[in-house]
Formats: C-alpha cells, structure tokens, sequence
C-alpha cells in the first residue's frame, strides 16, 4: 500500500515555548537535511517469553519518505512496527535487545519516558478504534489537548488541518460534533489517521490501516 | 521541549495511583479487621464443649452450638436436595435447549431472583409452609433455602455449560447418539467440575443467610427430633446471641460466628484453588 | 431403538423446561403470598400505607413511611461512601496496579462478598460502633456542626451507622462488577490512547471509563439493590427506633428491619398484614431498581459479562 501523504510535513506554526531539550519535541519539523536518519534501527530482536519473534533487525527509514515493509503474514511486521513507538512495554512478557534512534535520539534510554516518544512517533492501527464517547472534533483533538491546548481557535485550525490531511474534511466538515462511530468505517479509519496526524508526529507509522476495509474506502485512505 | 503541561500530567498520574491505591485498601481492611477481631474474641472459645454441648440456660456459662452446627448441615442438605435438581437440570435448559427470547427471560427473571431480599424469601416460606403447619419448622427453612439457591445454581451451570466447545455435542450427535444422552453423559459431565463449584458456592451462600430462617426454622435451644420440628442454625444462633444482654453470649457468638466465617472461607477458597487448574483464566 | 431415543430425548426436554420454568413459579408463589398476606392492611389503609408515620400497634394504624426513609436514607449513605471506592479499586486492580498484586486483590474481594451479613453485623455492634461513637462521629459533629444532620445526641447505634455497614457490604460486589466491566473495555481503545502519548492515568480515563460509563452505572444501581434489602448488619446498628429525624445520629429503621425485628411478634392480624405489606413495597423497590441493574449491565456489554448475585 502506498499512501500518499508524507510522514513529515511542513506545518503551519504555532508559538511555542522552548525548554532545554532533552529529548526535543519537534512542534513543527522541518525535514532533516541529509546525514541524520528519521529511524536508525541495529540489532533489534524482540522476544515474547523466550519465543523470539524478531531476530537481529537493522535498517534505516530516511526522513521525508514513504517506507513500507512488505511481508509474509505473521513475519513480524506489526511487533516491528510496535518496537518503534514502545508499544511493546504495555506487554507484560515482552522485552528487547537493540538499539533505535529517532533523529540521533535512544529512544529506550533509560530516563526517556514512554509519553514522549510516542507523542513523536506516532501510530494507526489495522482497526479503526476511534473513541466512541466522543465527537469527531474531540477525537481528533484529544492528544493536542492531552498535552495542553486550550485555545479554540487553534484546536479548530488543526482539526481542519489534519481532517483535510486525512481525506475526510469534505465529508465532515458541517457535522464535526456528531459521535464518532456515526461515521463508516472507512471514514473512522481516516478519522484516526487525523487524530495521530494532528500532534504532528516526526515519524507516522501505520499498520495496515487498510486491511480491515473494502477497497473503495480503501483507495480513499491511499 | 516537552509540553508544558508535562510535569502536572505526571503529577496527575502518580496522584490517581495513590488514590486508587488507598481506596483498594479501604475496601480489604474491613475483612481483614473483622477476622482480626473475631480470631481475637472468638477464639478463645472454640473448644470440644463448643462443638459437643447444647445451649445452657439462660444466665448459666459455657454450653456449645452443637445443635447450630448440626442443624446447618440439615437445612443445607435439604436445600441442596430441593435447589441442585432444579438448578442444574434448569441450566441444562438455559444452555441446550429453548428459544433465545424464551431464554432471555428465563435469565433476566432468574437474575432478578438473585436480587430479591433474603428476608422477603423467608416470608413466602413463611405464609407457604410455616402458616399452614401451624409451626416453624426445619423442613420450612430447608424449603426457603433451597429455593434461594435455584436461580443462582441455574444461572452458574448454565455459565459453564455453555463454555463446553461446540464441537463435543456435535461429534456425538454425529456418533448417532440420542441428543438428551449426548448431554448428560458428555456435555455436563465436562461440565461437571464447574457445575459441582458452582454448587458449592451457591451452598456456601445461603450457609450464612439469617433473615429467612428468622421465621422459618425459626431456631431451637435444644435438638430438633424431627424435621417439623423448628431447628437451630448457626446464623441465627449467633444472631440472638450477638443482641442479647449476656456476655457469656456474646462470646459464644464470636466463636461461632469464626467457625462460621472459616467453615465460608474454606469452602470458597478451596473451591476456587481447585478451578484453577482447569480454567486458566488470566485477568 | 430410535423410538426410545427419541421419547428419551423429548421426555428429558420436558424435564428441563419445567426445572427451567420454575423460575417463574418462584415469581409466582412470592407475588402471590405477599399480596394475599397484605389484603387486609391494603384494603384498611390504601395508598395512605406509603405516607403515613405511624406505627401503632395499640390502635392498630400502621404506616409505612418512617421505614422508607429509613431504608431510602440508610442506603444513600451507602452508595455515597462505596461508589467512590469502589471504582477507584477496580480502576487500581484493573488499570493501574503492578500485575503481581492483582490476583492476590481480586481473590481478597471476592472473599469479601462471602462474608454474612449477620458476621459483619456481629463485629458492627461490637467493634464498629464503640469506635464511631467514641472517635468518630464526636469529630464529625465538631467539624460539621452546621450542617443539621451532625447535631443532636450520640448513640452509636444510628443511621449513620447503619449506612456505613451497608457500605462495607455493597463495596464489594460493585468492585466486582466495576472490575468486570473494566476489563471488557477493548485494548485497541486503551491502545489508540496510548499510541498518542497518554499517560496511564490519562489512557484510564478517556478509553476506559468513558467508554464504560453506561455498565458502571449499572454496577452502581446493583450495589443499590443489594443495600435496600439488606437486613441483618443493618438490624444489628441502626438502632431500631421508628422515627423522621434530620441527624444522621439518631437511631432509624429500614423497612428489611422492622419485619425482621417485629415479624415473629405480630399480635394482630392487622399488624402481621402490615408487616407483609411492608415486605410488598421492600419487593417492589428492589425489583424495579435490580431490573433496571440488570438491564444497564446486559446492554451494555455482550457475553463478557458474568451475571451477578
């Protein structure tokens, strides 16, 4: 599947305060200009128990591209995936050995909260789950205002700006406090794209947004 | 260069912890306080007299619960007599048979039986048997009791033999085996261990019920001889043991209400212990 | 030989139908019982039973409102301090605990729920209420003294009392409930939280609570069924005295007590028709409030949800 928005993007700016980074929060990335890969994965090997489902992973995801990884089903592409934003920690059993960087950055390191990286790096599911509690608008917000937005006028600029990101603007735009499961579910899965869109991300990972849906809705998301 | 909100989320975070946290000790220290106390005051107690002897007269130390003690397993017995056939053989129902709105009311009824308050079981009893006994008997609070465990008993076998895979009733039924064969000799007796807990349970429950026996069994300072006659129990025994105005009383009630208490423990720990095996269930 | 099997297996069928349907021979037998035992105090005081205070077993007026408020008083008492913790338990065991100490937890509560009320009662008499009435509630008339329902004399035995028992015995079955509902909440939900950087409080609160407001509402209204027709502990502290009093302090009595206390020594026919038509309206409140329980509980999760008692 090929989608065709890029994982990094130039986005309009919104004033920010700059503390001393540790592990900078980029609010408007610009791509990184040579050298510094989006990804630097060495070594990655993720075992279940002591059934190890991946075995010495190595590669680069340059930034400002699409990179997509093909597979046989069950070759490990979602544990893959889910390394790189630390999903695997919510797995009591899971642990793993390597090294991944985003821009130069451990991500594992030891002081480096699980929040922060995945507030960079953000994920969509193969199955929709938008939260059913509550409006569109809301879902697409909810992590900007997590992390303190409160202004209006600017949580409305970026729901318009993801749902437009996310395909869905048109269909949306004039009923965007209806309940989110009122939607279909190729409009939920787009819903969801927008949601992690609108934190913007350094890095989007997307597992196999599409499967779950007929093609229609699917060349849409694409 | 995090949110700036990020260190009051954590704040947050750790708060909702430790509030959680202490609410879940709030909730364990009753139990672990009331058998603190009644090791405490009851233990004491618990001696051979306590298991052997009758009830003294009023005023007069020492005495036991023996005929509490043996009139509980009386009334338990009759209970399960009346409430496991039913239950069980009504869960089969639930789960082999019927049509799924018939079902649906069956359970949705059964379940508001489940809410019925235990006092008010005991005055059906009351105006069903006891009235036109013209007296309180043992058979009466058996009846009330064993009424009280049918709902639960057929809800919770119902449970289990629905977890019974498909697939077993079916390769039977393919065998050419009789449907009703294929559910008593395979599908409950899978079930079996599951229904039997379910049983106890249900029997370790009404063990401890007082209200319906206030005017059923209605209790008895000496042993009952037949079953029309009233019974004691040891709810009860203890009951009026707690709100009467002598000591001596109030001690054999601590002891009697710790034998009770671990005789409720044991049963629902074990049985659960003894689940664990067969139905790994994870949390 | 298929004649047998085919007689066995309709005979059986019949077997269980009947076992089956004596759920509704139950429902039968106690509407019935209860309604011809209260003819009489129906046909003599009519809907005045639910409105009147008295209680008079001279003159023989009866009267079923001082039990109502008792009953209604003493159980919101109840829900308020056991919802609170109750939820907050079962989000801790279900959310936010370290693994090692949720089973341990979840077996402790489920221990609890088979505590007998006339257990927890004994230990209320002798226990709980000297404490209350020596460190307690003197603080709470020191602290609350402008508020009404802190004034008057202390006792011990009182509503306040009465509706603290109840909580200790509802707090458990609506953690149990809560837990249950908790962990039928989907884990993409809690997932999508987390993927956009949510802390585990923050990952609680808007995929798992939100999304299973409906069912704990309906573990709340559960818990309220169970403390209206509670009987034994609250017997054994609330003091038994039939009266309308604004504090919290004075003795009470609940409809569950007064015919557990009275029953055996109605001297009239009248009196013993009372206390049935007591029972009546015990029966109704409980029915109605246990269906609307059942009903919450039912819609809004599957099969996932096991049937509580």
């Amino acid at each position: 599947m090929n989608p065709t928005m890029t994982p990094e993007e130039e986005k309009n700016t919104v004033p920010v305060r700059r503390a001393t980074p540790v592990f900078p929060i980029q609010e408007n990335p610009a791509p990184a200009t040579g050298g510094v890969p989006a990804l630097a994965v060495k070594n990655l090997s993720v075992y279940f128990g002591k059934n190890q489902v991946l075995k010495n992973i190595s590669l680069n995801v340059q930034s400002c591209a699409v990179t997509a990884i093909i597979g046989p089903s069950g070759c490990g592409k979602s544990t893959f995936l889910r390394a790189l934003n630390r999903m695997h920690e919510l797995v009591p059993e899971a642990h793993m050995t390597g090294d991944i960087r985003l821009f130069g950055d451990d991500i594992y390191e030891r002081h480096i909260e699980p929040v922060i990286v995945r507030r960079r790096v953000g994920m969509v599911f193969q199955k929709s789950n938008p939260f059913p509690t509550m409006s569109i608008a809301e879902n697409v917000t909810v992590g900007l205002r997590l992390n303190g937005m409160r202004d209006k006028k600017n949580l409305a600029e970026r729901t318009e700006q993801s749902l437009r990101m996310g395909a869905l603007w048109d269909e949306v735009k004039d009923r965007l406090h209806a309940p989110a499961i009122s939607l279909s579910g190729g409009q939920q899965q787009r819903l969801c794209i927008a949601r992690a869109l609108a934190v913007q991300p350094e890095v989007l990972l997307m597992d196999e947004p599409a499967s779950a849906l007929d093609p229609l809705a699917t060349s849409k998301i694409e | 260069m995090t949110a700036p909100n990020h260190r009051w989320r954590n704040i947050k975070n750790v708060l909702m912890q430790v509030i959680t946290f202490t609410c879940a000790i709030l909730v364990v220290t009753p139990l672990i306080l009331v058998f603190y106390h009644l090791v405490q005051l009851g233990f004491s107690s618990i001696n051979l007299a306590f298991f052997t002897q009758l009830p003294k007269p009023v005023g007069e130390v020492g005495g036991g619960m023996a005929n509490a003690i043996v009139g509980t397993f009386v009334l338990l017995t009759q209970a399960a007599v009346l409430g496991v056939p039913i239950g069980v053989l009504g869960g089969v129902f639930l789960s082999e048979y019927g049509t799924s709105r018939l079902n649906w009311w069956i359970r949705f009824a059964a379940d508001i039986l489940n809410g019925v308050p235990s006092i008010t079981w005991g005055i059906v009893v009351y105006a069903l048997i006891v009235m036109p006994m013209h007296g309180f008997s043992a058979l009466a609070g058996g009846a009330v009791l064993g009424m009280m465990m049918i709902p639960l008993v057929m809800r919770t076998s119902e449970e289990v033999l629905q977890l019974v895979p498909g697939g077993y009733r079916e390769a039977a039924l393919a065998l050419g085996i009789a449907k009703w064969k294929t559910i008593v000799q395979i599908v409950v007796r899978t079930a079996l261990k599951g229904i039997v807990t379910g049983v106890l349970l249900a029997l370790a429950r009404v063990a401890g019920e007082t209200a319906p026996l206030l005017f059923t069994a209605f209790g008895n300072r000496f042993w009952a001889h037949k079953l029309t006659e009233p019974i004691a129990a040891m709810p009860l025994q203890i009951f009026v043991y707690a709100i009467s105005p002598y000591d001596d009383w109030h001690r054999q009630a601590w002891a009697g209400a710790l034998v009770l208490l671990m005789f409720m423990l044991v049963i629902n720990i074990g049985v659960r212990f003894l689940t664990r095996d067969r139905f790994q269930k994870k949390t | 030989m298929k004649r047998t099997g085919q007689f066995g297996d309709r005979a059986f069928k019949w077997l269980t139908l009947l076992m089956a349907l004596s759920i509704f021979v139950l429902i039968a037998l106690i509407g019935l019982e209860l309604f011809s035992g209260s003819r009489l105090a129906l046909q003599k005081f009519g809907w005045h039973f639910l409105v009147t205070k008295d209680w008079d077993q001279v003159n023989e007026q009866f009267g079923a409102l001082t039990f109502i408020f008792g009953t209604l008083v003493s159980s919101a008492i109840a829900l308020i301090i056991a919802v609170p913790i109750s939820i907050a338990t079962a989000v801790y065991i279900t959310e936010l605990a370290p693994q090692w100490l949720r089973q341990p937890l979840i077996m402790f509560i489920e221990l609890l729920t088979a505590v007998p009320s006339v257990i927890l009662g004994l230990w209320g008499i002798f226990v709980m209420v000297p404490f209350l009435r020596s460190d307690i509630f003197p603080w709470l008339q020191k602290v609350f003294s402008f508020l009404p329902f802190f004034k008057g004399p202390i006792y011990g035995v009182s509503m306040l009392a009465g509706g603290v028992i109840v909580a200790i015995m509802i707090i458990p079955i609506i953690t149990s409930v809560s837990r249950e509902i908790l962990r039928s909440v989907p884990g993409l939900q809690r997932e999508a939280a987390y993927a956009l950087g949510a802390t585990r409080w923050e990952v609680t609160r808007i995929a798992v609570l939100s999304y299973a407001k409906k069912g704990l509402f309906g573990a709340v209204i559960l818990g309220l069924g169970r403390a209206l027709g509670e009987t034994m502990a609250v017997t054994m502290v609330i003091g038994n005295t039939p009266q309308i009093v604004s504090s919290l302090f004075a003795p009470g009595y609940t409809l569950a007590s007064v015919i557990a206390n009275e029953f055996t020594e109605a001297t009239t026919d009248t009196y013993l028709s009372a206390l049935f038509e007591i029972s009546l309206v015990l029966l109704g409140v409980t029915v109605v409030v246990n269906a609307l329980a059942q009903l919450l509980l039912k819609t809004f999760a599957g099969p996932g949800v096991k049937p509580q008692h």
